[in-house]
């Protein structure tokens, strides 16, 4: 429940950005006249930043380009990871191992370095950071859906549409995903987290889009400046809180979802 | 039409194992004739199952089939997946044992039916199918959990009629039931096959069950045909000493003296993967010598129709 009204709060905050803030405010030029590194007051509810932005815009749209990314990044991810662990698991012989194998490949792969590389080579726009995120998280929910419909294709039912002469392809459409549904469900919303903390961390490092920043692009732009050590905690504090509340919320839902979907895993 | 149906000449069911290759069926060769029922009889692990699902190479991957099995005039072990895909169901389907698992439990049993029809772009109606097999047409938007054993195993029935088989490949079709439905039932595949002419193996380990159905018996032991003839006279006086022995494993009801007669078996069936020389049901035989243990024993006629496989007979 706290989950739930947290992610809303979030969702509220990208949908209603644009009320609150102008998206010109997020230019280099929208703080030519105001005071740099302002503490807050009744015109910047968050203070400026160091080239004089209103924070309270920044941390609005970040939301946007934080959850947009997140999002995006998932589906990217879950339908890689979905797809890719249907056939593992339903296929047999060389195909499964091929699968298997690049799976593994997926899993062991260092992400930051790999995601940097990417990044610099494609560009930095927010889609196609959600792109590189997506395209190198679905590994562990493949591996997740593998095992379910290994146990799925066992069932009698599987074996009556194979004796009924159905495809493979209509196998697995029909009886095997409806199986494994919940699953990709659940772990879908548990990658979301993952998904915008990979984001904050590869825009804390330099990349991404200096103008249309994300939540960790506004922590580098604080750790750029020397807000820290200038103690200007409106700079630096909304967007970590509003990373860590996101990251909690998705992560709480996911693990209700996961309780529902399948009880056996009992309160933890 | 003087053709046989189905003619499996000299099958090996091969599967593969951990362990090692495991022959589950070892050159069993049979015929059936269109309308006809073949009772099919034997223990658990004797092979009956699998020698059934080959017939339509209904195997896990890594299984070897060798032999050959003609169906209808085609050969059946040498035909491409698309060939083969087209052959199920619509040729010969299964019904399988345990209604309740083979059906899917998300789907309303309209559309399972739906799916039978609609793989083989057949005109059948799921309302027809399911008059037939007794389950009112209203009932055809329940979920399997809302009906039945005996229902499900009626859907299942349904099902299996859904592109006009000439075959029906029933196995174990009443295992899972009490003996009031499974009489039912019995009696629901008995008119059906009447009906429709419809060719019938029906795999079973309840020798009394047959006597309803079948035409003809083949009891299995170890992966092999041990005993072949006419139903009514083999339930009468079984030849094979492992037929006799099935037989006897069920008390006549009404018989004071068969309710405390030993009348069990001793002894499991053998290891497939380490079946016994000679004759291979030897070591549990009552009646065996030193000779069966050595020679292996081959189905041979002991009276016109009627074959069995011991040196004795």
């Amino acid at each position: 429940m706290v989950g739930l009204a947290l992610m809303t709060l979030f969702v509220a905050m990208a949908l209603l950005a644009p009320v609150f803030a102008n998206r010109s405010e997020l230019q280099a030029a929208a703080g030519r006249n105001n005071p740099n590194l302002h503490a807050p007051n009744g015109k910047f509810w968050l203070g400026t930043d160091e080239i004089g932005r209103n924070v309270f815009a920044l941390v609005m749209w970040g939301a946007r380009v934080s959850l947009y990314i997140g999002l995006l990044a998932t589906v990217v991810a879950v339908v890689i990871g979905s797809v890719l662990g249907l056939i593992a698991g339903y296929a047999r012989g060389w195909v499964s191992r091929v699968m298997l194998a690049i799976d593994d490949f997926f899993l062991v792969l260092p992400f930051i370095p790999l995601a940097i590389v990417l990044a610099l080579l494609l560009g930095r726009s927010p889609t196609i950071m959600a792109l590189v995120i997506g395209g190198t998280f679905w590994a562990g929910g493949s591996r997740l859906i593998r095992a379910q419909v290994l146990s799925l294709r066992e069932r009698g039912y599987v074996e009556r549409a194979t004796a009924l002469g159905a495809s493979s392809r209509h196998i697995i459409m029909r009886h095997v995903l409806p199986g494994v549904a919940p699953l990709i469900i659940a772990n879908a919303s548990l990658i979301v987290p993952g998904a915008i903390l990979a984001e904050s961390t590869l825009a804390f490092l330099g990349l991404g889009d200096r103008f249309s920043p994300s939540w960790g692009k506004v922590l580098e732009g604080a750790q750029a400046s020397g807000a820290l050590t200038l103690n200007a905690w409106w700079y630096y504090l909304p967007p970590g809180l509003c990373i860590i509340g996101i990251v909690l919320a998705f992560t709480l839902v996911g693990n209700a979802l996961e309780r529902i979907f399948d009880p056996r895993l009992g309160d933890r | 039409m003087s053709d046989p149906l189905l003619v499996v000449r000299d099958l090996h069911v091969t599967y593969r194992s951990s362990r090692g290759p495991v022959p589950a069926v070892r050159g069993v060769s049979l015929h059936l004739d269109r309308g006809e029922t073949l009772g099919l009889a034997g223990e658990s692990g004797s092979g009956k199952s699998s020698m059934a699902m080959a017939l339509l190479r209904l195997v896990p991957v890594g299984t070897t089939i060798t032999g050959s099995v003609t169906l209808a005039g085609e050969d059946v072990l040498a035909m491409k997946p698309g060939r083969l895909r087209a052959v199920r169901w619509a040729e010969a389907a299964v019904v399988f044992q345990g209604a309740q698992h083979v059906l899917n439990p998300v789907h309303r049993i309209r559309r399972q039916i739906q799916e039978a029809i609609d793989t083989h772009r057949g005109n059948g109606k799921v309302a027809d199918l399911l008059e037939q097999v007794g389950i009112p047409r209203w009932r055809s938007d329940a979920y399997p959990h809302e009906l039945s054993g005996g229902q499900k195993q009626r859907v299942m029935i349904a099902m299996a009629l859904a592109c006009d088989p000439e075959l029906l490949i029933a196995d174990e079709p009443t295992t899972a039931l009490d003996v009031m439905v499974q009489a039912q039932v019995l009696q629901l595949l008995a008119d059906l096959q009447r009906d429709r002419g419809l060719a019938m193996i029906f795999i079973t380990h309840d020798l009394s069950v047959l006597s309803t159905v079948a035409d003809r018996l083949a009891v299995m032991y170890a992966g092999r045909l041990v005993e072949t003839g006419p139903a009514k006279e083999m339930l009468r006086g079984a030849r094979h000493p492992y037929t006799k022995a099935l037989a006897a494993a069920f008390p006549t009801i009404g018989d004071q003296s068969s309710r405390l007669a030993p009348s069990g078996l001793a002894g499991d069936p053998p290891d497939p993967m380490a079946v016994p020389s000679g004759c291979p049901f030897h070591p549990r035989c009552p009646i065996a010598t030193e000779e069966c243990a050595a020679t292996m024993v081959e189905l041979h006629e002991i009276s016109p129709g009627w074959e069995a496989a011991c040196l004795k007979l």
